[in-house]
């Protein structure tokens, strides 16, 4: 019997092919292996496999005969008639019921064959539908036995696996258009079976009592895992289009069924089911997890199947959508009943969260006011609490680093809600969520706040935790967060300004205390061994920290994207404040501080107001004298004394020896008195000044200093010199403090000027902090606007004269750091308006490190490459980078001829120490900031001389690298070809003036002149050699290289196109090697580079014979990409683009191909190819290379693909 | 680099030279030298950490020993200063191999043949190359009193 002698085959190689590796040879592995392939390409194997399943004991062997029916029924699909289909599908159905016993394993796979056959018939009959499947299922589910029941899921979720046509789907070689017609035919009927038939069983199973047998329980989870992979199926959208994803398991689809399912999923009785189902599923963490998810995509329900029928609707407003706002009701109360029924268990958690955030995200806003309003009230009530609890929750998970961050997760959820709220304030009666913000926020702050007021865990080991710079920055970490606790603070700032404003002067009263204790303790004691409290001091810090991080959050927003502007609840609560000044009580408070106030006027006085003067006289440590005070209380409402407000200042900042002018002084107080937390975080910023400069720096936390670095930018972004056009209200007090133009704007820019000056010369061992510092710097010179201002401030002089005389710390700066400050220093010279002081200003600036320059190179230590003088010269360059990158129009002369002759310089140091990497890849970098800075800009004299620097530059690299092979410590790709890469940069960079030039002379035609290009096209003969397809595998490289041609065969085809022969040869063969091996943006500019030299070719017909061959190559390679492989959607428009203009160059190739293509193509598929590649390319399309051709080509390149890629992309 | 004071170096002859010079641990860089247990080496990485959150900076520096490829590591805090040997490339004419000693001429016409032929693919690359007749340079490092030829490549001519 032959079906005997191939079982017996094949229960052999199975049984080889599983033996462990010890006791079988690698042929004999081998030879079993082919053995059962080759079985798998058994033509209509369908008689030996129904054998070997019937009469096997081999399990492998079973399942390798199942999976040879499931790839030979779609292979023979044409060939079968309908009665064998049936019989062999009632057969393995047949076959699972009979051997219930059967590896799960061999199971599935038979079952999925099944499957597979039910959806190979979806669209052309044969045998039966899904019919008989589901009555099998239900036979199987009434026999009460478990395994049977079992078996029943199984076959309805390899059925979902099929049709959903995911990576779940088994790949078996059909079109991607047959995949989504079936899916699109199971939604419509089956999916929606499938369904009503879990929650029939999940009924069945809610009626018995609890707690569940075993075998229920098996069950249950086994039909929720059905449920939830049907409420978590991605619906087609009509008109869905093939995509390089579309084969990919969305994990965040929400439920968008179409109105068929309105009947099932709207009935009252499905949600509560699912409420109550989850009660009793919810003590099984498995069980509990697909119940959960259940409700999650119930909670995010939507689309047409709220829709109002179209007979209706006409005559209805649309916005009464009853279905959904009745749906939301029904949801809400269902979820406020279970949660008040039970006590959330851990794994509860993130569902219950994300409950939540669905609703809110997912229904409109106007169905939440149409809920009853206690049971809003009662919605938000248990949101608040949640939030606070779990909030707490997830700061003790942080605070023990587990790595399961769960609650985390969860109050993230929890927060994405209360935005969706906070977003939609304005919809919703005026101060309902008031005393939840202020729950949240108070709990957020009492979370990362220590004891006693706050509840954050001070664990002893934290404090030795080693922490890497790879460890983020909490105000990135947690931004999201902040944001949402910042605008909740925004809601309410009634309460969270004073709040933060007076645990912040707090902390910094204990702060100040602290450091005089630590003073005189130094004092007395000669070591610094005595006993410091430093665990008290960290926490302290942690504290700074924070509401540090809330406060700018609150106050500003981040400066990405928008222009950032004052908040409006800020504003209006800055101008409330200035109403509500009792100014003769507040007075009279202030006029006797030891005096207590009569509680009855406490509320009248303004408590913020005189909360800030009596600090601020406490800090200067004088018992102040009376009548000072009283002036001072004239100035809070007026303007009147200046005294009191110089001693004001000199507690936020400057001594009060400094005289400041007396409309100074008012403004400011007034200002800073109505924002209270602002002058708290200049204060904090004084302390810190003060315990620098007394020696106590060793007890600073950088980190603190950090995050007031990050404070004084993004608050500065918003407040300083806020342009009063962009509100519709003003406060006066804003606008009279930081508003242009003021006196107080000038005080500011000078007091962040003096923080950051004090800053570099105390941290310049903190690289982190000296980065955020001199962006902080960077920041506010790079707005003109505001490079005024700070080229007023004396400090900025400081800096300058600092700078000219090279001393610290500006001189003893980090490299890095270095060029960071060089450009902040150019960036607000640029503010300067006086011409003469402009001009002194860049003497101080740029004369020194000429002259330090000039005289390194005339040194002998440097010619003859001594390591000091060599990183000194290292130094400078990074002094002349700093200053190239910061190059505006108005200074590029200037600046050029400041740096032209340096540069010629460096082209010699590149000589002289040709063997310092360090050197050549500095100074290529200096290039190459140049080049791209100032080339723009430059006249054509100018742009002559850099040209031929540039030149030169290259020369000499080349010069010292001629079969050049050496040895380095490290051999770490990346910087062995920085040398490389630099260059192509600045070659690159060096084609720029073609693109931008704001040279306004007339260019003058030069005698021997030399321009981009040609410095270009040398260095690309001398890079190229060097180049391998190995090279192009770090990513770096590649895409300098290709952004190097994409440019030079766009702006100078010509001379692209006249390269000599073996140099443009061997660039095309790296460009259809980086088709291969690179990623999408890349491929934009190897599609670009064909486009461009196919455009010349089609326009120069005479002069560009020679590049045929390359062009008819490319027309392959391109037709084949776009045609027949998946390429990225995002590329399909330089693509078409490419393919039109290749196309026009070389039409009978074209013809060709395309003949040839349809030819491969099965029958069916010949007609429908053939008529879309003549709608393609229509007569009324000319082939000629124009814009309007181009367009219609990509719109019908677009249509093309969408007809034929559904067969000619087959999985 | 920073505020290296090195005014008398500069102008002082070769003999006075020392061999290494202190640098502020934040100031040096990735791809730089610096002295660990006593070996000059080339910084090939370099990252900061702190101890606690509102700890200051240390620096963890790996470097790989210029002679022998060994690697080393160091933390230290960074306003500690550290090592930094002076490294010095100089390139020769190769005039000659002979029982494993390469002879070397400088710009100067000066020969040495002290230097032996490197066990490595650049002293095969060395070898071929002579064997072949090409003119050829080689760059030899000089740290701490060690040296070693580290490179090869064609003669300016």
């Amino acid at each position: 019997m032959a079906e005997h002698t191939a079982m017996l085959e094949l229960e052999q190689a199975s049984q080889i092919f599983t033996l462990p590796p010890h006791m079988v040879t690698n042929e004999q592995r081998l030879a079993a292996q082919e053995l059962i392939l080759n079985f798998r390409k058994t033509r209509m194997p369908y008689a030996v496999c129904q054998y070997i399943l019937e009469h096997s004991k081999n399990d492998y062997a079973l399942f390798q005969a199942a999976t040879t029916i499931k790839e030979a029924i779609i292979r023979d699909w044409s060939l079968m008639n309908p009665d064998a289909v049936e019989a062999l599908r009632a057969f393995l159905l047949r076959y699972i019921t009979k051997n219930i016993t059967l590896q799960s394993y061999v199971r599935e796979q038979v079952l999925q064959t099944v499957a597979v056959i039910l959806k190979r018939a979806t669209l052309e009959k044969k045998g039966k539908s899904c019919d008989t499947l589901f009555d099998d299922v239900t036979t199987l589910i009434s026999s009460g036995n478990i395994t049977m029941q079992l078996v029943a899921c199984s076959m309805l979720t390899s059925l979902l696996n099929e049709y959903s046509y995911t990576s779940r789907t088994s790949s078996v070689g059909l079109t991607w258009e047959f995949h989504i017609k079936c899916k699109r035919a199971f939604e419509l009927s089956d999916l929606k079976r499938v369904f009503t038939f879990s929650l029939k069983v999940l009924n069945e199973i809610e009626a018995q009592p609890s707690p569940l047998s075993r075998e229920a329980t098996a069950f249950l989870n086994r039909i929720l895992c059905i449920a939830e992979q049907v409420l978590s199926w991605e619906f087609t959208l009509p008109g869905a289009k093939m995509h390089n994803h579309a084969f990919n398991f969305n994990p965040n689809a929400s439920l968008r069924p179409p109105e068929s399912w309105r009947d099932v999923l709207l009935e009252k009785d499905t949600l509560s089911l699912f409420f109550r189902i989850h009660q009793k599923a919810r003590f099984n963490s498995e069980m509990a997890h697909h119940s959960m998810q259940c409700l999650v995509q119930l909670a995010c329900l939507n689309g047409a199947i709220f829709k109002i029928e179209s007979g209706n609707s006409s005559n209805k407003a649309p916005e009464t959508n009853h279905a959904q706002s009745q749906y939301l009701a029904q949801f809400i109360s269902g979820l406020l009943h279970m949660l008040s029924q039970i006590d959330l268990q851990d794994y509860e958690n993130f569902g219950v969260a994300c409950i939540f955030r669905n609703l809110l995200l997912m229904f409109p806003v106007q169905d939440f006011n149409l809920l009853d309003v206690s049971l809003f009230k009662s919605f938000i009530d248990s949101l608040t609490s949640l939030t606070c609890k779990i909030g707490r929750f997830a700061a003790q998970e942080e605070s023990l680093h587990k790595d399961d961050t769960i609650y985390m997760e969860s109050y993230e959820k929890l927060l994405e809600s209360w935005m969706n709220l906070v977003r939609n304030v304005d919809s919703l009666p005026p101060g309902c969520l008031r005393a939840s913000a202020t729950e949240v926020f108070n709990s957020y702050m009492q979370c990362h706040l220590a004891a006693p007021e706050g509840i954050r865990a001070g664990n002893a080991e934290d404090k030795e935790e080693e922490i890497d710079e790879t460890e983020e920055d909490d105000r990135y970490k947690f931004s999201d967060q902040l944001c949402c606790i910042g605008s909740l603070g925004r809601l309410i700032p009634e309460h969270s300004l004073p709040l933060l404003s007076k645990i912040l002067e707090d902390r910094i009263g204990q702060m100040s205390s602290h450091f005089q204790g630590l003073q005189q303790q130094r004092d007395l004691v000669s070591t610094h061994e005595a006993t410091v409290d430093m665990s008290g001091l960290h926490a302290l810090q942690e504290d700074l920290h924070w509401i540090v991080l809330v406060s700018g959050n609150l106050l500003a927003d981040s400066a990405e994207g928008e222009t950032p502007t004052i908040p409006s609840n800020i504003m209006k609560f800055s101008m409330e404040q200035a109403k509500a000044v009792d100014i003769p009580l507040t007075m009279k408070m202030l006029a006797s501080p030891g005096e207590k106030l009569d509680p009855s006027h406490e509320h009248k006085v303004d408590l913020v107001i005189s909360g800030v003067i009596l600090d601020s006289l406490a800090s200067i440590g004088v018992g102040a004298d009376h009548n000072v005070i009283l002036d001072s209380l004239a100035s809070v409402g007026v303007g009147a004394d200046r005294r009191v407000i110089l001693d004001l200042m000199a507690s936020i900042g400057l001594g009060a020896d400094r005289r400041i002018s007396s409309p100074l002084s008012v403004l400011i107080g007034v200002a800073f008195l109505s924002l209270r937390l602002i002058t708290a975080v200049f204060r904090l910023c004084e302390v810190g000044n003060r315990a620098a400069s007394a020696k106590l720096t060793e007890f600073l936390s950088p980190q603190v200093d950090s995050t007031l670095m990050w404070f004084l930018e993004r608050w500065s972004d918003a407040y300083m010199l806020h342009d009063e056009m962009d509100y519709t209200e003003m406060s006066l007090a804003l606008a009279t403090a930081f508003g242009m133009d003021t006196e107080g704007v000038r005080w500011t820019f000078n007091f962040i000027l003096q923080k950051i000056f004090t800053t570099l010369s105390v941290w310049n061992s903190e690289p982190t902090l000296i980065s955020d510092t001199l962006e902080l710097l960077n920041d506010m010179a790079e707005q003109s606007s505001r490079a005024v201002y700070l080229s007023q401030s004396e400090v900025l002089w400081n800096l300058a004269r600092l700078e000219s005389n090279h001393q610290p710390p500006v001189s003893s700066l980090a490299p890095q750091a270095r060029r960071q400050f060089m450009k902040a220093m150019v960036l607000a010279g640029c503010g300067i308006k006086d011409s003469a002081q402009e001009e002194q200003y860049w003497k101080l600036l740029l004369q020194s490190n000429h002259q330090r320059f000039q005289h390194l190179i005339e040194s002998a230590a440097f010619r003859e490459g001594k390591e000091a003088a060599r990183q000194q010269f290292l130094y400078l360059l990074e002094s002349l980078i700093g200053i190239a990158t910061a190059t505006q129009n108005s200074i590029a002369k200037e600046m050029f001829q400041f740096i032209g002759p340096l540069l010629e310089h460096a082209v010699k140091a590149i000589d002289i120490h040709h063997n310092y990497e360090d050197i050549v890849t500095t100074s290529f970098e200096l290039f190459s900031e140049v080049v791209a800075k100032m080339l723009p800009y430059l006249n054509t004299a100018d742009s002559q001389t850099l040209y031929q620097i540039c030149l030169s530059a290259i020369q000499m690299f080349a010069k010292h690298n001629l079969g050049r092979h050496c040895v380095s410590a490290d051999d770490e790709q990346e910087t062995k070809f920085k040398d490389i890469i630099l260059i192509m940069e600045m070659l690159s960079n060096l084609m720029s003036k073609d693109i931008l030039d704001f040279n306004k002379e007339e260019r003058l035609q030069i005698e021997n002149s030399i321009d981009g290009p040609t410095v270009v096209i040398y260095g690309l003969e001398l890079i190229v050699p060097l180049m391998s397809a190995e090279m192009l595998k770090f990513p770096v490289l590649c895409s300098c290289y290709f952004r190097l041609i994409s440019y030079l065969s766009d702006l100078h085809s010509e001379k692209f196109c006249q390269l000599p022969e073996p140099l443009f040869n061997s660039i095309m063969a790296s460009v259809e090697h980086g088709f291969n091996s690179c990623g999408i943006d890349v491929s934009r500019m190897l599609f670009e580079t064909i486009l461009s030299i196919a455009t010349h070719s089609f326009q120069h017909p005479q002069s560009s014979q020679h590049l045929q061959a390359t062009l008819a190559h490319f027309l392959k390679v391109v037709f084949r990409m776009l045609v027949l492989e998946n390429f990225d959607l995002a590329l399909q428009e330089i693509g078409s683009t490419t393919l039109f203009c290749l196309i026009c160059c070389n039409q009978d190739l074209y013809r060709d191909l395309v003949n040839e293509l349809i030819q491969a193509q099965p029958e069916e598929f010949k007609e429908r190819l053939l008529s879309a590649f003549n709608q393609l390319t229509p007569p009324t399309l000319t082939m000629h290379i124009s814009r309007p051709n181009k367009i219609t080509f990509r719109a019908n390149f677009d249509v093309f693909l969408n007809s034929v890629r559904g067969f000619l992309c087959v999985r | 680099m920073a505020d290296i004071d090195h005014e008398e170096t500069f102008e002082g002859a070769d003999s006075g030279a020392s061999q290494t010079y202190p640098q502020q641990c934040s100031a040096l860089r990735k791809n730089g030298y610096v002295v660990l247990k006593n070996r000059p080496c080339k910084i090939v990485e370099m990252s900061t950490s702190k101890t606690g959150k509102h700890g200051h900076a240390k620096v963890h520096l790996v470097g790989i020993d210029l002679f022998n490829n060994k690697k080393y590591e160091d933390i230290c805090p960074s306003t500690h200063n550290m090592n930094v040997p002076n490294v010095k490339r100089t390139d020769y004419q190769l005039v000659n191999i002979s029982e494993g000693y390469l002879s070397l001429m400088d710009d100067s016409g000066d020969v040495r043949d002290d230097l032996k032929l490197p066990d490595t693919d650049i002293g095969k690359e060395m070898q071929e190359r002579f064997e072949n007749d090409e003119q050829i340079l080689v760059t030899v490092m000089k740290a701490m009193d060690e040296e070693m030829p580290i490179g090869v490549k064609n003669s300016k001519e």
